[in-house]
């Protein structure tokens, strides 16, 4: 072990003790804040300001009126849209968990170029942008792309499957895209288990399925959870992807905004369609961590 | 060993120990051996220590044992049965960690329970051995707790009741009082070495403080970059060293160098720097002539001053230094301008009047009290 990651499992394994004292843990609040301010004010500036602004839109569009809200409930289209939207949202999510956690799982037990070899296949795709990544699926699903003339050749269908412009397609490319943002968070959660620990399970005379499953496992939820929240809300606003590879049975909520936005320029009308989306997705996110009790796992400080 | 009985007189389940062989192993890692070719035979019921220096290769073979790592060759034995490739799992031993390794996630009971849950024990039997395990380790009231809201010397506790309830014939300890501060860990130390009579479990140690190993082992096995150095008592390893690394690395010790003379039945001087000539004790250090380079260590305790019983050559010397270290003076002792010695007197012995610095004094020790072996250099 380097002296570097040897210095850095201290780190952890004092923390995961709670030993460390808290001013080694924690810099004074004044230092805090100072070093916090540039992106306080980037934050209020270009995020939160903006937000407030649609919100008021949403509200004051000329004057005080529920009419976008309303318009919205009454057409069912809307509606079905952003339940869509939170629906297959949430499939890429599981989708990407159940793909991610191996992959994860095996980064961390491997070691030096192994693991940097498994890291760069992972990272390298996050580099590319995302519009040539969907592009790319749209080759690979048409009605004569390669998927296609493959499963032809093998005489496995005799018609070319209408794989594109599906809500299959949609996650399959989502979950391709969004995928890293999985792996990334699963990897640092398995990553800070203490090697002593699985090793003490196995000395107590867990095998390798029990020691995942009551000791690896439980202490990787707290990354379970946030690349479940990560790639569920970056789902959510998805643009480019559900756009190219979707069709209009798999409309997505972000497609539609832009569409009021940039073809009827019922700002108002978009507005509340975001405030909704936003607000629906505050909402699950508060009661996912409330169900899996997040701050009560790991060193629960 | 003796059957055991609990508090109630009933007879425990498998309380003795099992003795454990370890024959010819060797582990590699890439082009360094961290073990090589070492055998160890340890008796049932036995405090091993494994002592030496980081990179002896010490946790290494404990890492063989626990079957966390695989000896490129060699055999391990856990009473008759060879567990050289034996899963950890099926190996039945127990373990406390360096930082413990508590599960962070589970209550102290169900730590302690975990190894049980593991063997398929009943819940009834379950509730009752985590019952006895921490009252072993009195931390009753604290089943309930995480690990993090214990101290450090309550979760080594937990870890010892963790390791100790399925009662386990050996159990393996890899410095878990290192992380102690020095009140709780002599405190542990006893504990400990207390709690292991009472189990008659078999304990392999490792450690790097000589002390603790002192203090705590029946026996001791020193290693040296991959070797075995010797292995015996804590007096014997202590009063006869059988290599200059393990006269060094055991307790404090005076080295000086210089070439052998009159070497007649075991018994020799060290002429060092041409003037000075003390007596030292060459048994075991094969082929050695008069003319060799020796080193002569002899530890600070056994520095005669002034004559005091310690008939045979001395040498003259001034006093530089008075290290006042509460139960005993170290006096560091200039016998020419390349060579001081340190001896270590009881303050309260009253041998005569404090030395003070500047004082001359003779300088010697009994033969048998120092120990000549080969030295590396050839100095003049």
């Amino acid at each position: 072990m380097t002296l570097a990651a040897a210095v850095l499992r201290r780190g952890l394994l004092r923390r995961m003790n709670g030993r460390g004292r808290a001013s080694e843990r924690r810099l004074g609040a004044l230092a805090s804040w100072l070093l916090l301010s540039p992106l306080l004010v980037l934050f209020l500036a270009v995020f939160l300001f903006p937000m407030l602004g649609m919100l008021e839109r949403s509200l004051f569009d000329p004057e005080l009126t529920a009419r976008h809200y309303e318009q919205m409930v009454a057409r069912d289209l809307y509606v079905r849209v952003i339940w869509r939207t939170i629906v297959v949202s949430a499939i890429v999510a599981a989708v990407s968990l159940i793909l991610g956690y191996p992959v994860a799982y095996l980064m961390a037990r491997m070691k030096g170029w192994q693991a940097a070899l498994i890291g760069a296949c992972v990272l390298i795709p996050l580099w590319t942008s995302v519009l040539v990544r969907s592009y790319a699926w749209t080759v690979l699903l048409s009605r004569f792309g390669l998927v296609n003339t493959w499963l032809m050749e093998l005489g496995l269908i005799e018609q070319p499957l209408r794989l594109l412009y599906t809500e299959g397609a949609v996650i399959l490319a989502m979950v391709h895209v969004l995928l890293p943002f999985m792996i990334l968070p699963l990897y640092a959660a398995l990553r800070a288990i203490p090697a002593d620990l699985p090793r003490s399970a196995a000395i107590l005379g867990a095998g390798g399925f029990a020691t995942f499953r009551h000791v690896v496992l439980p202490l990787s939820l707290p990354g379970v959870s946030a690349g479940l929240v990560l790639v569920f809300l970056i789902s959510l606003g998805f643009f480019i992807t559900p756009a190219l590879v979707g069709g209009p049975q798999s409309l997505m909520v972000a497609t539609l905004i832009a569409r009021e936005i940039s073809m009827t320029f019922n700002w108002g009308f978009a507005a509340a369609l975001a405030a909704t989306l936003l607000l629906a997705a505050l909402a699950i996110v508060f009661a996912f961590n409330r169900v899996l009790r997040l701050d009560r796992i790991g060193d629960g400080h | 060993m003796a059957e055991r009985h609990d508090s109630e007189g009933r007879r425990t389940e498998t309380a003795t120990g099992a003795p454990v062989r370890i024959d010819g192993l060797v582990k590699r890692f890439g082009a360094v051996t961290a073990v090589d070719h070492a055998s160890l035979t340890i008796d049932a019921g036995t405090f091993m220590a494994i002592l030496g220096p980081s990179g002896s290769g010490k946790t290494t073979v404990l890492m063989c044992i626990a079957g966390f790592e695989h000896p490129d060759d060699g055999n391990i034995f856990i009473g008759e049965r060879p567990v050289t490739h034996l899963p950890t799992k099926r190996r039945n031993i127990g373990m406390v960690f360096q930082r413990y390794a508590l599960f962070p996630h589970m209550t102290v009971a169900d730590n302690i329970a975990f190894p049980l849950r593991m063997r398929r024990v009943r819940q009834a039997e379950i509730a009752r051995r985590v019952g006895a395990a921490l009252e072993s380790v009195r931390l009753v009231g604290y089943e309930r707790r995480m690990p993090n809201q214990l101290s450090g010397g309550q979760q080594q506790r937990v870890a010892f009741a963790r390791a100790l309830v399925y009662r386990p014939p050996v159990l393996l300890l890899d410095e878990p009082l290192s992380a102690l501060d020095k009140k709780l860990r002599e405190q542990m130390q006893i504990e400990l070495k207390d709690l292991q009579r009472r189990l008659g479990v078999t304990v392999i140690f490792v450690t790097h403080d000589q002390q603790e190993a002192l203090t705590m082992a029946d026996r001791i096995a020193v290693m040296k970059e991959g070797r075995l150095e010797q292995v015996g008592r804590p007096d014997e390893l202590y009063e006869q060293p059988a290599t200059e690394f393990v006269a060094g690395f055991i307790g404090e010790t005076n080295r000086l160098e210089g070439r052998l003379e009159q070497l007649q039945a075991g018994r020799g001087l060290a002429a060092i720097n041409g003037t000075i000539r003390l007596p030292g004790h060459a048994a075991g250090t094969d082929g050695l002539g008069d003319g060799d380079p020796v080193a002569l260590m002899v530890r600070p305790e056994n520095v005669r001053l002034n004559g005091a019983a310690a008939p045979g050559p001395t040498a003259p010397g001034t006093v530089e230094k008075v290290i006042y270290s509460g139960a005993t003076n170290a006096y560091v002792i200039r016998l020419d301008p390349e060579t001081t010695i340190t001896a270590r007197l009881l303050t309260a012995r009253g041998d005569g009047p404090a030395l003070a610095p500047g004082d001359r004094v003779s300088v010697g020790w009994r033969a048998e009290d120092a120990r000549l072996f080969r030295g590396a250099d050839a100095r003049p």
